[in-house]
């Protein structure tokens, strides 16, 4: 697995290095703005980012190449999410420290809000690229693509009307309204999806040809 | 043991099928697969290596059957350069040798720098700026620098200079040497088969044509320089396939054919994979 971080950190810093400066954007935009809604964007940007990195290996050959080699389909798999799990964890952190500063920022600070937000980045993290990769690994990134736009128009969505609703009600204030909702429970259905969706991709994996 | 063992491989796609294809690799051997583009050769190294999956049949490996759940570990031992080398564009030599130290148990950095050398690939370029030829020797350099039993080689010799392809088939060569090491090679360059294999499997059309020791091979076919009566005479059935010259009449038989009296010429394994594959009389 080692071996396949070391690839896909590789092409990352070489191809998608300019790319990583919109995430970069957003958070300052959530900063500046004190609307938290923009903290959503880069996670959803970091979550597509296993989905890119297999696009630039498919133009090289690398899938067939990879059959070549003692990695074993599951290991491919795996290894995809796992680096989708250290990209979330990574902007969690990040995104963790970004909101607390906000919300101290706007004197609205508590615990309960906080950890409905990292809830919200974790979901944010995980399930757009659990929706692609089962996709991705059944039909490659070309076929797969249009669950890639689905996921795209989904968030788009949500985006778009927490956006409109943080106009009258601020985003953090949205939260207040959470909750009501139990964010534990939430974290566990995000997880009980990732490990679906790494079943799935495993599943369609192994009996595709390449 | 066998190195290879190929038994009733089948693969359907569209327009193509790859047909009930049995062979088999003694350790220590050279086996050349041969064909026209389209024949099947690529398809049987893919389903060799588990990238496509076979409608039937079975495949062994180094002993361990394809359908084990741990295949993908007898790789360990299996170098293999495909015609197309695809490690990731954005990867330079020294990248790609971390990543495979960390991949090969029996990864030998020293020898994988020393090949870099041998070949004069630079370490710091990018894969994607390399030209075909320089991806080859990246992709030979891989594939011996962790000392694999097995090299699996699709057209491995195609886009190399002359000079670097004949260094090439010396190691290629040299590798057997070590009676525990055994090569497949699929080659468009019937002079490197002929040079490199101890057998030679001909694929037309999906279906295997035959499987035989070079050498005996070519000591069962030759060539003999006749008129059209004496080719009469011989009738259809018994020659794979005639042609016209400016001195006569060539047909390429099983030496059990040729006449008595008539003289018999050896051949070299390009006029016979042309004549199996083409077959018939050429006007």
């Amino acid at each position: 697995m080692k071996a396949l971080l070391i690839k896909d950190y590789c092409i990352l810093i070489r191809e998608v290095k300019q790319m990583l400066l919109v995430p970069v954007v957003f958070t300052v935009m959530a900063v500046v703005t004190k609307q938290l809604v923009w903290i959503l964007w880069p996670v959803f940007f970091i979550s597509l980012l296993p989905y890119t990195i297999n696009s630039y290996e498919e133009q090289s050959n690398w899938p067939l190449y990879a059959e070549t080699m003692p990695y074993g389909r599951k290991r491919i798999v795996y290894e995809k999410y796992a680096m989708m799990l250290i990209n979330g964890m990574i902007m969690t952190l990040i995104l963790s420290a970004v909101t607390a500063s906000i919300l101290l920022l706007k004197g609205s600070f508590d615990f309960a809000a906080m950890w409905q937000m990292i809830v919200l980045i974790i979901a944010g993290a995980i399930l757009p690229g659990c929706l692609m990769l089962p996709m991705m690994f059944k039909y490659g990134n070309a076929k797969g693509r249009v669950m890639y736009l689905i996921v795209l128009a989904m968030f788009g969505g949500l985006m778009g009307a927490m956006g409109t609703a943080s106009k009258d009600a601020k985003f953090y204030e949205l939260l207040q309204y959470g909750h009501n909702m139990n964010f534990t429970v939430l974290l566990l259905g995000v997880l009980i999806v990732f490990f679906l969706s790494v079943r799935l991709s495993v599943h369609f994996y192994e009996k595709r040809d390449i | 043991m066998n190195a290879i063992e190929v038994t009733g491989l089948t693969k359907h796609y569209d327009g193509f099928s790859l047909r009930n294809v049995t062979f088999s690799l003694p350790t220590g051997c050279i086996i050349g697969l041969a064909g026209e583009n389209g024949a099947g050769k690529s398809t049987t190294i893919r389903c060799m290596l588990g990238a496509a999956m076979p409608d039937s049949g079975t495949i062994k490996l180094l002993g361990v059957d394809s359908t084990d759940s741990n295949f993908h570990e007898i790789k360990q031992d299996i170098g293999v350069v495909l015609d197309n080398v695809g490690f990731p564009y954005s990867m330079n030599a020294a990248q790609i040798g971390k990543m495979m130290a960390e991949t090969y148990r029996n990864w030998d950095m020293p020898y994988y720098h020393d090949l870099l050398k041998r070949f004069n690939l630079p370490e710091k370029k990018k894969f994607g700026d390399f030209s075909r030829g320089m991806r080859m020797k990246l992709g030979i350099a891989v594939a011996m620098a962790h000392h694999p039993r097995l090299l699996i080689l699709d057209e491995a010799t195609s886009g190399l200079d002359p000079v670097v392809r004949d260094e090439v088939v010396e190691m290629f060569y040299e590798f057997t040497r070590d009676e525990n090491n055994s090569v497949l090679i699929s080659s468009h360059i019937l002079s490197d088969l002929e040079k490199l294999c101890d057998y030679i499997a001909f694929l037309k059309d999906g279906k295997l044509l035959l499987c035989e020791e070079k050498d005996m091979l070519l000591e069962q076919y030759a060539a003999v320089l006749c008129t059209q009566e004496q080719l009469s005479e011989l009738g259809e059935g018994t020659y794979i396939q005639c042609k016209r010259t400016p001195y006569g009449v060539q047909a390429i038989l099983r030496r059990e054919n040729v006449p008595v009296g008539m003289n018999a010429l050896p051949i070299s394994m390009e006029e016979l994979f042309i004549a199996m594959v083409k077959g018939g009389s050429e006007k």
